[in-house]
């Protein structure tokens, strides 16, 4: 079980500075120096490579404050339109990965980028926010505020009122625990799209489970609208990973 | 290096510092960088549908769920030390008051799609269906039921019994009564929290001796009992578990209990503090407050210094706190006016009031 440990917080002249806030600032950092340190390894344009990670970092951020207003406080939007836009309010994993991948899409479909290149891009994407993300989710560990049903469990956090599990620690070992097998993988030769593939249907799989952990959560259709994404995640994940199994075939009878 | 990278490098960096500082600076959690609202453990509320939780009288479960019933009239401790000293069920104040509908707008623990009422003088509790917005049961307890709170795994119902000096126990399911916890004589049971384990609840002894309960859920007996000086009111336990914050409403004061030891290990001069409650990520504690002046406040506290950081005014007599599911809204009952507020608690303003009947003592949002 691990114990709880208290956000640490900086006060100067009676500001406060919070750690949360300064892993999110490294997870884009992270994120963004990791993407074109492999898209120079990988021989991607350079220039195309820094508009693309940049313009996906900041749409995704700004649209994963954007959709939780509008899934979960739509009464906000009534009131204050312009709060869509106050991204320093509120944000939403998986509101970002949408606007993440829309943002990738259309910059690729401007760019006409070649539909190998495509992948390529992608991939990478997904491996620079997988190592971003284990930045983001540890500010997430450390605010709590991704709070678990009560639990026992190896994999529990000792709250001050009772073990329960905290689903920020939960996704950030998950994420490490992905990222190691990106690394692995990346070792050797691998087709275009597999980061992106495997990134989609594990996280999707594990974001079903987590969220069932969750104690307060909106239900849709008997689910989460988060675990409505994650089902959307999953599927668009295997057909990722069908296809790529798909063109293997076709090579090795080729 | 030449002096064109030094630069160049010591830009970035400080960039990168900069950067950093902002972030730290705007965001303290996944939940907003100011005021996030709201009870991870229990929320069930939607947005849109607070005319339905105004019009139940409900009290906010997920915010504040610990209630207590009253006229427009606030009862002064002295009006409620009549009613415990000969502890004979017989309140002199409400005897004062006009008779009231059943089921009283008194207290309720929404658990969609119950909502549960303290009908303060059936002396039971009611059972809203929120799908039909029917009541489906009525559940006798002790005298006066002035509070109703759901334990955190929803499974046990717990109800203050101001007048007759215990808590009855009802399984939530079955809608049984499983238990009742005698307190000692001349006790006012009033608020009720429990610990984000469920395993003790802090009540709110509203004599003018008051004092917190604290009651071992598993084997309902008393654990604790703290002293204050006053007449304790309303009780909300930090997220973590770790803080429970009493509002003395007699005492002018915000006590804050160590949950480990159960001793007070602070007191915040309030002046007239009720309705008490935290955010989700334990940050902000707000009260209610000046609720005998004309015109009450909403309080808000620094949750790790319990600094006053911010008074709004509100309405007259502001005995209620709501909030919306997602924490951007505060909605405070001013039983004394004939409206509710609604505060943001990004902008830490009030944005709008929306109309209501007078007299509403308590608010809920309700999931159908």
């Amino acid at each position: 079980m691990f114990p709880y440990i208290a956000q640490p917080v900086l006060e100067i002249a009676g500001q406060r500075f919070y750690a949360f806030g300064a892993l999110v600032a490294l997870a884009l950092l992270v994120g963004c120096w990791f993407f074109m340190r492999r898209a120079r390894r990988e021989h991607l344009d350079q220039r195309f490579a820094r508009i693309f990670i940049v313009s996906v970092a900041a749409v995704a951020f700004f649209v994963s404050h954007a959709l939780k207003v509008v899934i979960y406080a739509p009464m906000l939007l009534r009131e204050k339109p312009w709060s869509v836009l106050d991204a320093s309010q509120d944000m939403y994993s998986f509101g970002g990965l949408v606007g993440g991948v829309l943002t990738a899409a259309w910059l690729m479909h401007r760019y006409r980028v070649s539909p190998r290149d495509r992948w390529r891009y992608l991939d990478n994407l997904a491996f620079a926010f997988t190592v971003g993300w284990i930045f983001g989710r540890a500010g997430c560990s450390l605010s709590h505020d991704h709070i678990g049903v009560p639990s026992n469990s190896l994999l529990a956090v000792r709250f001050p009122g009772g073990s329960r599990y905290d689903l920020g620690l939960l996704e950030l070992i998950f994420t490490g625990l992905l990222a190691a097998v990106f690394f692995r993988l990346d070792r050797r030769p691998r087709p275009p799209g597999l980061f992106l593939g495997l990134f989609f249907l594990t996280y999707g799989i594990f974001r079903v489970w987590r969220d069932q952990l969750e104690v307060d959560v909106h239900r849709f259709l008997g689910s989460s609208p988060d675990q409505l994404f994650a089902v959307v995640s999953v599927a668009a994940g295997a057909l990722i990973l069908v296809k790529l199994a798909r063109e293997r075939q076709v090579r090795a009878v080729a | 290096m030449n002096r064109s990278l030094l630069f160049r490098r010591l830009f970035t960096s400080l960039a990168v510092t900069l950067f950093i500082a902002l972030f730290s600076f705007l965001f303290a959690g996944c939940n907003g960088g100011q005021h996030p609202v709201g009870d991870a453990a229990d929320g069930d509320n939607a947005e849109g549908e607070l005319e339905e939780g105004l019009q139940g009288g409900a009290h906010g479960e997920g915010f504040d769920p610990y209630g207590y019933p009253r006229n427009a009239r606030r009862e002064t401790p002295e009006d409620t030390d009549a009613v415990d000293a000969d502890n004979n069920g017989d309140d002199p104040s409400q005897d004062q008051r006009e008779p009231e509908p059943t089921p009283q707008a008194a207290h309720a623990a929404p658990s969609a799609p119950r909502v549960y009422f303290a009908n303060l003088n059936g002396n039971a509790v009611d059972v809203l269906d929120t799908g039909t917005y029917s009541f489906i049961a009525h559940v006798g307890v002790g005298q006066k039921p002035r509070g109703v709170a759901l334990t955190p795994d929803r499974r046990l119902l717990f109800v203050s019994n101001s007048a007759s000096a215990s808590m009855t126990v009802v399984d939530a399911a079955s809608l049984q009564v499983t238990a009742t916890i005698a307190l000692p004589a001349g006790s006012s049971p009033y608020g009720i929290a429990f610990t984000p384990d469920g395993a003790s609840a802090y009540v709110a002894n509203f004599i003018t001796a008051g004092s917190v309960f604290v009651i071992d859920v598993a084997t309902k007996t008393i654990k604790a009992n703290i002293p204050a000086s006053g007449s304790t009111i309303h009780v909300a336990v930090s997220p973590d578990g770790t803080r429970a914050f009493a509002t003395n409403i007699a005492g002018n004061s915000l006590m804050v209990i160590d949950t480990l030891t159960n001793t007070v290990i602070a007191t915040v001069p309030l002046t007239n503090a009720d309705a008490v409650a935290t955010s989700t990520n334990g940050r902000w504690i707000y009260v209610t407050t000046d609720v005998l002046a004309d015109t009450g406040k909403l309080t808000i506290l620094d949750g790790v210094t319990y600094a006053v950081v911010q008074t709004v005014p509100v309405g007259n007599l502001p005995v209620a706190l709501a909030a919306s599911r997602d924490g951007r809204f505060l909605f405070v009952a001013n039983a004394g006016s004939t409206f509710v507020s609604q505060f943001s608690t990004r902008t830490n303003t009030l944005i709008r009031t929306v109309p209501s009947a007078q007299g509403i003592q308590a608010l809920t949002y309700v999931q159908r």
